[in-house]
């Protein structure tokens, strides 16, 4: 039996003494999982205030349109309607929504968002005006009585039409639709090329997806009576909210809290930057009531990211060296929302050549604006339109050579004495251990018995893939100039009775960065777990951080908490230390208790001691100051923005990496995939909880596995979305994957104080290379090659098309 | 959400529901189990200004008729995929019932008769229901009819279905003699709709020939069609009659359908592979 006040505050229960070896590493279960078990856990559509309205959100049903009238007055008298607001009305009420990351930073073309279209739509789905009334219902029902007079405009929606000489513009002031140009080149690639035993001439398409939490976005705004605006949302970034807000609203930081409560879900979709963010704010100030806003599937599908296509070129040698990579990237970011999605792009230009020692590469992205949806960050930020095609590239060059793409990696793997390794393109790159996590990896999968399994199946016309990739996660950014941090805060508090509380400048995303920072505080403070309670995501009461994204919670929250929980149990220990009458160093904290170390029975509960620092403070000369309270930022080492002689900075402190092996069967007469087998070699170095990490491992794989085999946002030819709901959006289910095979390799970052590095996104980017590749495998025998994700049955079969066989289907 | 307010009923007899869909003709929403007419309604797809539920009209349950079954209206995957009945005589319509995925809910919820009222092409029922000749009983406050399977589907999203006329129930006639059944779907993945599905039911005889066989196709043309198997009659269920189903199942996709998971195309193509792997299940 629980008892119930442990439950109502979410705590970890019954833990009465630290595991062996302490709760850093251990695999300890969710510290306030109870809450989440028994639905108790309050995410945004919860939280329910007085008097609070919802407002509803007309789009546009056109692609690309300017706005000649709207006429909102039917809906303005329809039945609940509190207000309605149009685009025309938007600039008397707020600016421009503040860019995440703005390309003007970088060079790059600009344009002001409103959360209202003023007068161009620019995608289908742009909002256009907005109703609140007393029900969502009564918002929603009214929006069908408002008429807006569309001049509608050809669409341009495809990367390519964009480029084209004489294309419209869709951006007014801009000269072109290329929003930036980002080359990324190191040493003469034409000349290496040239020089090469031989060159690869091919390109590769990704798709545009989705990224969809269970839970979509919802924002909430209410004006206090003083003045001061309180917005609840569920969002990643509560503090560069607040300063987006105060900058579009011209209102003070000061005046504004925004509260995220718990989140079901962010993968970058969160991130901000969104018109309904400012949107309730206004709408909120506009009726004097609270308004709430909940997204619906088909608005949150609305949102895209990645597709680009590569045209490269890659040199190599009869050895299998490759020495040269020249690759044109395009992406297509769509209309060019606020929201950080576009950046995704830079880094897939930014990462080549991965973890390989390819001299000589000329790689550069253009950014194009279109007439398809906003993109915003997808779990992986990018990153994995560089391993998808980089992956493909040393496959492609083991075939062409007749090598075994295993040994093309190690041939051109970075060796392990040869970290740090700086990139090409600047990175700098912590630690690792390639090679041995390609050993574990063949091991785990058994690969030469595989490659005879896959030589028997093919005699009986059965086609069986191996796909193997590596994956190289750049971790935890910061950008300068942005509100990317890289940094972030801890506030450590014990209180009298010798409980704490964490509070963090880093927010969860439902993933347990929480129960992590309670693992490290435990540690470093020797209280059990049960003690320890975790507040993120509110800006009044937490320390100034930057929120959840780039596998940053722990590198920079995580080791934030280090610094604060320490200078906590020097206090303690210093109390216990008088108290028991040895010395500083001799007192060891853990279980609850402070006590000398060697002798057991001196020993003083750890609340006691709080409690005499707060109680008896002027009783006893030389107890430590209260309150015992400390807060702390950690930095990671190894970020460095002074441009070197290249102008290149190096952003990440840490860089995770993964070994992917995944055995597929296809069948050539439908072009259907079916997973055999997903075996994963994973380094983020220290781990905190490896349960967690599997988890997210699990997890990540099997979303970029969904974006690499069904996934797909498509349109019609009037650039009006089709995959509208989960029966068009096809998300991977159970039975489509089985288990994943984890093996974990530890090399600590030698940058951050703990030694960790960023999880979380590891598995997303790897999940589509391995995939690409285990189904180009299969279908070798069929002359196929992949060029393009997602690989969908009609896709596959596509391919096989094109390779002049037609897989038997008679 | 369902942004229109509307007024709901779930009459507790048959003719109950006819009056009331008398009364409000097109402006009346029929709900079975709700797995299609709901999500449409949140959609804003279907805005109707009054639902009829059949929940209680008593239409639920699979009885004996003439060596065959009758299968009501509201009767839901889950007892039509968990009765023996069911696996014995319609063999096929037990395999694609318990093939239906979406969870329990949708199982326990949705039914085969109202999958069939909203004939979308990319749905299990209409194939199986064509592939076992079934016949629809259909009901109107002042006329019943019984329409078979096969002319019931007149194209994509249209039935052989008026206003105020509701399904009652299912025939489906009794099996051949030493009938197989095979059924076979293909998806795209675990969440999508059915893209091709393959419905057939083969007498066979003591030594293993084929004497009569009824092979449908779902999902390929905007409407089920039956595939000539004429050719394979008097032979075994072997390679040849599987080459034989491919090829005149390909010839009839001449319809094809297509959507935003697969193009008419890629439907056409595995149309034979379909009617093969349903032909091939029966031996």
């Amino acid at each position: 039996m629980l008892a119930s006040t442990e439950l109502q505050e979410g705590r970890a229960i019954a833990a009465t003494e630290a595991p062996a070896g302490g709760y850093v590493g251990a695999r300890e279960t969710k510290h306030n999982g109870d809450l989440f078990l028994t639905g108790r856990a309050a995410y945004f559509n919860d939280i329910v205030l007085p008097k609070m309205s919802h407002a509803a959100v007309l789009r546009s049903p056109h692609a690309h349109a300017r706005i000649k009238s709207i006429d909102a007055s039917a809906a303005e008298a329809s039945a609940g309607v509190l207000a309605t607001l149009t685009g025309a009305q938007i600039k008397e009420h707020t600016g421009p929504i503040p860019f995440f990351i703005d390309p003007a930073v970088f060079g790059g073309k600009t344009r002001d968002n409103f959360p209202l279209a003023v007068d161009k739509v620019l995608m289908t789905g742009q909002p256009v005006a907005a109703v609140v009334a007393e029900t969502a219902a009564d918002a929603e029902a009214a929006l069908d009585l408002i008429k807006v007079d569309y001049d509608v405009l050809e669409p341009i929606l495809e990367a390519d039409d964009a480029l084209k000489d004489g294309a419209p513009i869709i951006n007014d002031g801009w000269d072109d639709n290329v929003v930036i140009t980002l080359p990324f080149v190191e040493g003469d690639a034409e000349a290496a090329l040239a020089e090469a035993d031989h060159v690869i001439e091919d390109t590769f398409e990704m798709h545009r997806l989705s990224t969809q939490p269970i839970e979509p976005r919802g924002n909430m705004a209410v004006w206090e009576k003083d003045g001061s605006l309180t917005f609840y949302g569920s969002i990643q970034n509560p503090h560069p909210l607040r300063l987006h807000l105060s900058q579009a609203l011209g209102v003070s930081e000061s005046a504004i809290r925004v509260i995220a409560p718990f989140v079901g879900g962010g993968l970058g979709l969160k991130m901000h930057g969104h018109p309904e963010e400012a949107l309730v704010c206004v709408l909120a100030k506009i009726v004097g009531r609270p308004v709430k806003w909940l997204e619906d599937r088909r608005e949150t599908l609305l949102i895209g990211g990645i597709e680009q296509t590569h045209r490269f070129k890659v040199g190599f040698n009869n050895d299998g060296q490759i020495v040269a990579i020249h690759n044109r990237i395009v992406a297509n970011v769509g209309m060019l929302g606020s929201a950080p999605g576009w950046g995704m792009a830079f880094l897939s230009a930014l990462g080549f050549p991965s973890g390989y020692k390819v001299p000589v590469t000329d790689v550069s992205v253009q950014v194009v604006s279109t007439n398809k949806g906003i993109w915003n960050a997808t779990r992986g930020y990018g990153k994995q339109g560089t391993n998808v095609v980089i992956e493909r590239m040393v496959d492609l060059v083991a075939r062409h050579l007749g090598m075994d793409r295993i040994e093309v990696r190690r041939k051109n793997m970075i060796e392990k004495d040869e970290f740090p390794y700086a990139t090409n393109s600047g990175l700098n790159i912590d630690s690792g251990d390639y090679h041995a996590a390609l050993d574990k990896l063949e091991e785990l999968l058994d690969y030469e018995g595989l490659k005879r399994e896959q030589a028997k199946l093919r005699e009986e016309g059965r086609y069986l893939g191996i796909g193997i990739t590596f994956e190289l996660t750049p971790e935890s950014a910061d950008i300068p100039g942005t509100i990317v941090g890289g940094f972030d805060s801890a506030q450590v508090k014990m209180d009298p009775s010798g409980n704490v509380t964490i509070l963090s400048g880093v927010t969860t995303p439902g993933s347990g960065n929480d129960t992590g920072l309670a693992q490290i505080v435990a540690d470093e403070v020797g209280v059990t777990i049960d003690r320890i309670s975790v507040i993120q995501g509110d800006t009044d009461t937490c320390p100034y951080g930057f929120g959840n994204y780039s596998g940053r919670s722990i590198v920079s929250g995580g080791n934030s908490a280090v610094l604060a929980a320490r200078d906590i149990g020097e206090k303690i220990r210093g109390g216990a230390a008088l108290l028991l009458e040895a010395g500083d160093e001799d007192i060891e904290l853990i279980d609850n208790l402070a006590r000398v170390a060697g002798a057991p029975d001196r020993a003083i509960p750890i609340a006691a001691v709080a409690e005499t620092i707060y109680t008896l403070n002027f009783a006893i000369p030389g107890i430590p100051e209260p309150p015992l309270e400390s807060t702390r930022v950690y930095k990671p080492d190894n970020i460095r923005h002074t441009p070197d002689e290249k102008g290149r900075i190096q952003p990440y402190p840490t860089y995770s990496y993964a070994m992917h092996g995944v055995v597929v069967e296809v069948d050539p007469e439908t072009g259907a995939v079916d997973i055999k087998r997903i075996g994963i070699v994973h380094d983020c170095g220290t781990m905190i909880n490896p349960l967690f990490i599997e988890g997210q491992m699990a997890g990540a794989m099997v979303m970029g596995l969904g974006n690499g085999m069904s996934e797909e946002l498509k349109y019609d030819e009037k650039g009006t979305p089709l995959s509208t709901r989960f029966k068009a959006y096809l998300m991977p289910r159970a039975g489509d994957v089985p288990a994943v095979e984890l093996v974990h390799q530890i090399t600590p970052s030698p940058f951050t104080l703990l030694g960790t590095k960023g999880a979380g996104e590891a598995g997303v980017g790897g999940g589509m290379s391995v995939i690409a590749n285990a189904v180009d495998d299969a279908l070798a025998p069929l002359g196929v090659t992949i060029r393009e994700l997602p690989v969908s049955p009609p896709n596959v079969l596509k391919a096989i098309d094109e390779a002049g066989s037609n897989g038997g289907r008679g | 959400m369902i942004k229109r307010r509307f007024a709901y009923q779930a009459p507790s007899t048959l003719d109950e529901v006819l009056a009331a869909l008398a009364e409000h003709g097109a402006d009346a929403e029929v709900v079975g189990g709700g797995t299609w007419v709901v999500p449409e309604m949140t959609h804003g797809a279907r805005m109707p200004a009054h639902v009829v539920d059949l929940r209680n009209a008593g239409l639920a349950g699979v009885t004996e008729s003439n060596g065959g079954l009758s299968i009501g209206a509201m009767t839901t995957y889950a007892e039509l995929a968990n009765d023996s009945r069911v696996v014995e005589r319609a063999g096929s319509l037990g395999t694609m019932a318990a093939g239906i995925t979406g969870g329990a809910q949708v199982r326990y919820q949705g039914t085969v008769g109202g999958s069939a009222c909203y004939a979308t092409p990319s749905s299990d029922a209409p194939g199986a229901l064509v592939g076992l000749d079934a016949t629809m009983n259909l009901r109107s406050a002042s006329n019943s009819r019984a329409v078979a399977a096969s002319d019931f589907f007149k194209g994509a999203f249209e039935a052989d279905l008026a206003d105020g006329e509701v399904l009652e129930s299912i025939t489906l006639p009794a099996p051949m003699a030493g009938a197989r059944f095979g059924h076979y779907k293909l998806k795209l993945v675990e969440s999508s709709w059915p893209i091709a599905t393959a419905t057939c039911v083969v007498g066979v005889d003591g030594e293993g020939k084929i004497t009569a066989a009824r092979l449908a196709v779902g999902g390929v043309n905007t409407k089920p069609y039956v595939v000539d198997t004429s050719s394979i009659v008097g032979g075994p269920i072997d390679g040849g009659a599987a080459a034989a189903v491919v090829e005149a199942a390909r010839s009839s996709a001449t319809d094809p359908y297509s959507d935003v998971l697969a193009s008419g195309e890629y439907r056409q193509q595995v149309s034979g592979v379909v009617a093969k792997r349903a032909l091939l299940a029966a031996a």
